[in-house]
C-alpha cells in the first residue's frame, strides 16, 4: 500500500572526478563517511532505502524530520570540513585531505513500494531536485515545503518553476535555509514562506 | 513607484530575451502569458515561437525555467533565478541573482546583492557583484571585482579580483589552481594551504580582509594589482 513521506537523495559532489582523480579508496572513504553521518544523524522514523553510487536514498515518515536532518547533517559535514582545513595537514589521511560535499534534495510523495524500495513518479522527482542542488545545499519542492508551512529554525527561498529531465510540466523548487542562513524566511514570489527564528 | 509583479518564464526549450523598458508594464512575444493568483505572471512559450523576448520595467524580478537555449536578461532586473540544463546565460544587471545549470557558459555583468552559481561544468565569468557564491565541478570561474565570495571547485581553475575593501573570501578546490588577486597596497590576512600544490602569496600580511584558500593538489597564488 502507498503511503506519504519525505523522500531524500543525497549525493557527493563531483564524485565521478574526485574517484578519477584521488583513486577509488579514496571514494570509497568519502562514501562511508557519507553513510556513517546520515545513519547517525537520522531519526527512529526513517530509514536509509538503497545506496547509491555516490549517494544515498532516504524515506522519512515525517517531512519536518527529513528537513530538519538534512540541515543538521550539513551543519556536521561543515564541521567535518572545517576541521579537516584547521587541523595539521594529512589528518584526515582516509579520505585524502577530500572535502566532503554533499548536496540533498527532497520532495514529498507517496511513491510505491517494491520490497524495501521505493518507486514512482515521486521517487524521479526527488532523483531531479538533488541535482539542482550546490554543496552544502538543501533543496526541496514546494509541495514539501506547503506541508511543513512554518516551522521554527527553517526558512525556504523559492526558486521559481524548473523543468527537470523526464517530466512533462515545470515543478516549483524551494532552497532550504536553517536559521542562520541568510534571508531566511524572505518572500520575493511564490507562496511559500518560512521562518528564521529558533 | 508601484510595486512591480515577479515574471515567471517557463519553457523546455528555445531562446530566452528579457528586455528592461522604463515605464513598461510588460509586453511577451512569442509566449502565453498568465497572472496567478499570488500575483507572479507566468509566460509560457506559445507552441508556434521559436523564442520567447519580454520586456519589463527596470527591477522587475525576473525566473527563467528552461532545459536548453540561450538566455539573455538584458537590462537592470531586480531578483534573478535562472534553471536550465544547458545552454549560454547572460545577466547583464541584476539586484540578486541565483544560477543552476549544468554545461554551457555563464556571463555575468553587475550584481549589486548575492550572486549565487551552481554549475557543473559551465564556464562562469562575473563582471562585478557584493559578493559571489560559486559551486563547480570543472571550467574555469573568473570572478572579477567581486566585494567577498565563496568558491567551491573540484578541478575548476579559479580566478579572482577583489574589490576594494572586499569581505571575507573562502575558496576550496580539489584539484583546481587559484589566483586571487587583491587592490594595490592592500595587506589582507591569508590561510592558505595546499597538500601537495605550490603556495605563493605576494602580498605584505594586514587586516584588510581575510581571504583562505585551501586544495588539496591545487597551486595557490595571491599578488596585488
Amino acid at each position: 500500500m502507498a503511503e506519504h513521506g519525505a523522500i531524500v537523495f543525497t549525493d557527493i559532489v563531483g564524485f565521478t572526478a574526485l574517484t578519477d582523480t584521488h583513486g577509488d579508496d579514496v571514494a570509497l572513504a568519502l562514501l562511508e563517511r557519507q553513510e556513517e553521518m546520515v545513519r547517525a544523524a537520522r531519526p527512529l522514523t526513517a530509514r536509509v532505502v538503497k545506496e547509491l553510487g555516490d549517494g544515498l536514498l532516504l524515506w522519512f515518515d515525517d517531512p519536518r524530520d527529513a528537513i530538519d536532518t538534512c540541515l543538521r547533517l550539513q551543519r556536521d559535514f561543515d564541521a567535518v570540513n572545517e576541521a579537516a582545513d584547521s587541523g595539521p595537514l594529512g589528518a584526515i589521511a582516509d579520505v585524502g585531505n577530500v572535502p566532503l560535499w554533499v548536496r540533498m534534495g527532497v520532495h514529498w510523495g507517496c511513491p510505491r513500494r517494491r520490497g524495501d524500495d521505493i518507486v514512482g513518479r515521486d521517487v524521479n522527482l526527488a532523483a531531479r531536485i538533488v541535482d539542482l542542488a550546490g554543496p552544502g545545499e538543501v533543496l526541496c519542492s514546494e509541495a514539501t515545503a506547503e506541508v511543513i508551512g512554518e516551522r521554527a529554525g527553517v526558512g525556504f527561498e523559492p526558486l521559481g518553476p524548473v523543468f527537470v529531465r523526464g517530466l512533462t510540466e515545470p515543478v516549483p523548487i524551494v532552497r532550504v535555509l536553517s536559521a542562520a542562513g541568510e534571508g531566511c524566511g524572505d518572500r520575493t514570489d511564490g507562496r511559500v514562506r518560512g521562518t528564521a527564528s529558533r | 513607484m508601484p510595486d512591480l509583479a515577479p515574471v515567471h518564464i517557463t519553457t523546455r526549450s528555445g531562446d530566452v530575451r528579457v528586455l528592461t523598458e522604463e515605464g513598461i508594464e510588460l509586453s511577451v512575444e512569442g509566449g502565453t502569458v498568465e497572472q496567478h493568483d499570488d500575483g507572479t505572471i507566468h509566460v509560457r512559450r506559445a507552441p508556434s515561437a521559436s523564442r520567447i523576448e519580454v520586456r519589463c520595467a527596470p527591477g522587475t524580478d525576473v525566473t527563467v525555467g528552461t532545459m536548453s537555449g540561450k538566455i539573455e536578461l538584458l537590462g537592470n532586473l531586480g531578483a534573478v533565478r535562472v534553471a536550465t540544463a544547458s545552454g549560454k546565460i547572460r545577466v547583464v544587471e541584476a539586484a540578486s541573482i541565483d544560477v543552476r545549470t549544468k554545461s554551457g557558459k555563464i556571463d555575468i555583468g553587475t550584481c549589486s546583492g548575492e550572486c549565487r552559481i551552481m554549475t557543473k561544468s559551465a564556464g562562469v565569468h562575473v563582471g562585478s557583484a557584493a559578493r559571489a557564491t560559486v559551486a563547480a565541478i570543472s571550467g574555469v570561474v573568473l570572478l572579477d571585482q567581486v566585494g567577498g565570495a565563496e568558491v567551491k571547485t573540484v578541478s575548476g581553475k579559479v580566478l579572482l579580483s577583489l574589490a576594494p575593501s572586499a569581505g571575507p573570501v573562502s575558496v576550496h578546490t580539489v584539484s583546481g589552481k587559484v589566483e586571487v588577486r587583491v587592490p594595490a597596497a592592500t595587506r589582507p590576512t591569508t590561510r592558505l594551504r595546499s597538500i601537495s600544490g605550490r603556495i605563493q602569496c605576494d602580498c605584505p600580511p594586514g587586516e584588510d580582509g581575510e581571504i583562505a584558500v585551501a586544495s588539496v593538489s591545487g597551486a595557490i597564488r595571491v599578488s596585488s594589482d
